[in-house]
């Protein structure tokens, strides 16, 4: 009993609000261009970087110990809560509509209507596809990274990134044509 | 990564997150914001001067009710450790005024335990 009151705490110091202040500072902005490209707009991308941190703020000792797994873990809550969204709106019905989107929109620049397209197709996949789609395609991270920040298995990314891969050929279509 | 494939090109060419940041002011606002909502969930240690303090009462008790007055102790026996207590010699709760006997019991360092029982009658 007097070795275990006298004993040091494995985090001596180490304050949550630090922790936590600490990892937003890495990891926000790389959080904020993640949730981009999974959530339909800017302020859907927003809410879902503050409702990431806000889930960890509340629960601390869930943040793994090492920086890569905290890394790791910030970005299982964002596709986690991306996921739940997914289930609460039926994305994929509001989603039938022509991806290429509606006439106004063709008048703006050509990146705006780009960048609106390739965001309407990636909402058409399941969130933990387009995770890993968007992760390998435009995050540069290999099947290792990728099922190491998810929590799968490799063969489960290699899986989605080549059936992920059909289904957007098939959505976007040959380039300049309409589906 | 292939670079030529035509699904990468378009989809790095519509990278809904090229050239994009959180602004300065709104990442203060939100880290603010989630900070001010950390549950410190930390377990409750003891405070060392508060256990030390209440330990070093314990003992001088234990110390007290061996040692103090009234007790015997022959220059030969162990020291006794804190578990030292005066017992009654049977299980009655009595004052020390109405009995003539009193016991001692302790533990030596080497676990042996040691009961004596004073009695100021005794003759050999």
């Amino acid at each position: 009993m007097i070795e275990a009151a006298f004993s040091i705490p494995a985090e001596t110091g180490t304050d949550p609000q630090d922790r936590i202040g600490r990892l937003f500072d890495q990891h926000h902005q790389r959080l904020y261009r993640l949730a981009l490209r999974m959530s339909r707009n800017e302020e859907e991308a927003h809410d879902l970087v503050q409702d990431t941190f806000l889930r960890i703020a509340k629960k601390p000792s869930s943040i793994p110990e090492t920086e890569s797994g905290a890394e790791a873990w910030l970005v299982r809550v964002l596709v986690n809560l991306c996921r739940d969204q997914f289930r609460r709106r039926k994305v994929r019905d509001d989603h039938r509509a022509d991806v290429t989107g509606t006439g106004s929109e063709r008048d703006h620049e050509e990146a705006v209507i780009a960048s609106e397209t390739v965001r309407k197709a990636l909402a058409r996949l399941a969130p933990r596809r387009r995770a890993i789609i968007v992760m390998h395609e435009l995050e540069g991270l290999d099947a290792r990274e990728i099922a190491h920040a998810l929590g799968v298995a490799k063969v489960t990314v290699r899986w989605h990134l080549s059936a992920g891969r059909k289904e957007l050929a098939t959505i976007l279509g040959p380039k300049g044509d309409t589906p | 990564m292939n670079q030529e494939d035509p699904i990468t090109t378009r989809l790095r060419e519509g990278d809904p997150a090229r050239d994009r940041t959180l602004g300065e002011d709104e990442s203060r606002r939100m880290r603010a914001r989630i900070l001010g909502m950390v549950t410190d969930t930390r377990p409750v240690r003891w405070h060392r001067p508060a256990f030390a303090s209440a330990l070093l009462i314990l003992i001088a008790v234990a110390g007290w009710i061996v040692l103090g007055p009234g007790s015997e102790r022959s220059p030969d026996a162990a020291i006794p450790t804190p578990m030292a207590q005066a017992v009654p010699t049977d299980g009655d709760a009595v004052t020390q005024e109405e009995k003539t006997t009193r016991q001692v019991q302790y533990t030596t360092p080497g676990g042996t335990r040691v009961i004596w029982t004073l009695d100021p009658d005794f003759q050999l």
